[in-house]
């Protein structure tokens, strides 16, 4: 069985996060295969779809740093994406994937952290429910969402991201922390390179995901671009929906923090959009 | 206007946020949010509806959740079940008695 492969990326994380939620959508509806996508944003928090930005996100931080906020469209929690943060998404039609979520991140966790062994000689493994970890250490979170005919499961792998500004603009919940046992963010997450314990270039990492994929889903993967019914669909998810704060922002339409930040978020989407 | 801001662990190793607005001990809006995975995604959004404008004490609003849930049978959740947000929700308001 062949799948295909996309890597394509742009300097919008809202572009980015369009065409994220179009391949699964094109996918479900049988225009087109099963796809594994590769791509990264610029500095980037990108929260889960139940979460609230107010709440999760420091945007003084975020202004500070230039960093964009953009709302996806499957749950879990809030990530900082940077150049050296690596995202893999697997669409799978139905008939050829895993029957839900929960299957979906065991068999794509132990697909990913078993082409990071290979490839690296590093003991990464699947903790369920969604996290790949490395030392007790996280080294990728999963998140997924099921669609009619598809089976969506995405994550981030950080393989060099600066991670004294992810320390910055996240606000974990010290609730969170506190049964994690660490004291901050920071200390409970790791780099690829930290634990290969040298500098590994993104590409290497593709390579390692790749491999892990075509062994675990007994598939082969094939080099191909988006089709123009995909472009088409990001381009209107871009419009109608990532470009918007109502959606960014999250669920909760009458926080009186949302309006606090509501004005960071739009300069920096501003700015975002003025370099497509 | 009192505002409570709770956040709770559930069983299953996620978070809910529970945020409510109130006048005393009534809730004059709710609303949950997390890190948990809900399918249909649309299903928090409805859920939340049911409080944007709302005048609910701390049982009826409980009530209300559970029959939510009861009632959409067909909503899947990973890393917290239903009886989580009932919990999380009964803790705010606990909060927000204190």
């Amino acid at each position: 069985m062949k799948w295909r492969v996309v890597d394509v990326e742009f300097d919008d994380p809202y572009m980015n996060m369009a065409v994220e939620e179009a391949i699964p959508l094109a996918v479900s509806r049988g225009l087109a295969p099963s796809t594994l996508r590769f791509w990264r944003n610029d500095n980037t928090i990108v929260i889960g779809r139940f979460q609230c930005a107010a709440l999760e996100v420091n945007f003084h931080a975020c202004r500070e740093f230039r960093v964009s906020v953009v709302r996806r469209f499957t749950g879990g929690g809030a990530v900082y994406h940077d150049w050296g943060n690596l995202n893999y998404a697997l669409s799978i039609r139905r008939e050829e994937a895993a029957r839900d979520l929960m299957e979906g991140f065991k068999l794509l966790g132990e697909a990913v952290s078993c082409g990071l062994r290979k490839a690296f000689g590093i003991d990464a493994k699947f903790v369920p429910i969604n996290d790949l970890q490395i030392g007790g250490r996280k080294v990728s979170g999963m998140a997924g969402a099921i669609f009619k005919n598809a089976l969506f499961l995405h994550g981030c792998i950080l393989v060099n991201s600066d991670l004294a500004i992810l320390g910055r603009v996240l606000n974990v919940p010290k609730e969170k922390l506190a049964e994690k046992k660490v004291t901050s963010a920071v200390k409970r997450v790791i780099t690829v390179c930290e634990a290969v314990g040298r500098v590994v270039d993104v590409e290497e990492v593709k390579r390692a995901i790749r491999l892990g994929v075509e062994e675990a889903f007994g598939v082969e993967l094939v080099d191909g671009e988006l089709m123009a019914e995909e472009r088409r669909l990001a381009e209107e998810l871009y419009k109608g929906k990532y470009c918007s704060p109502e959606w960014s922002l999250g669920p909760c339409k009458f926080c009186s923090m949302k309006n606090r930040d509501l004005k960071i978020f739009e300069e920096l989407t501003f700015k975002r959009r003025g370099a497509r | 206007m009192k505002h409570v801001d709770f956040v709770y662990r559930a069983l299953g190793g996620k978070t809910i946020r529970v945020c409510i607005d109130a006048e005393g001990s009534t809730a004059k809006k709710i609303v949950f949010t997390g890190d948990f995975f809900m399918d249909p995604g649309e299903a928090l959004d409805e859920l939340n509806a049911m409080f944007e404008e709302t005048s609910l004490g701390r049982e009826e609003a409980k009530r209300r959740v559970k029959e939510f849930f009861a009632s959409r049978k067909e909503i899947s959740l990973l890393g917290a079940a239903p009886e989580d947000f009932v919990e999380a929700l009964d803790k705010a308001f606990q909060q927000l008695e204190n």
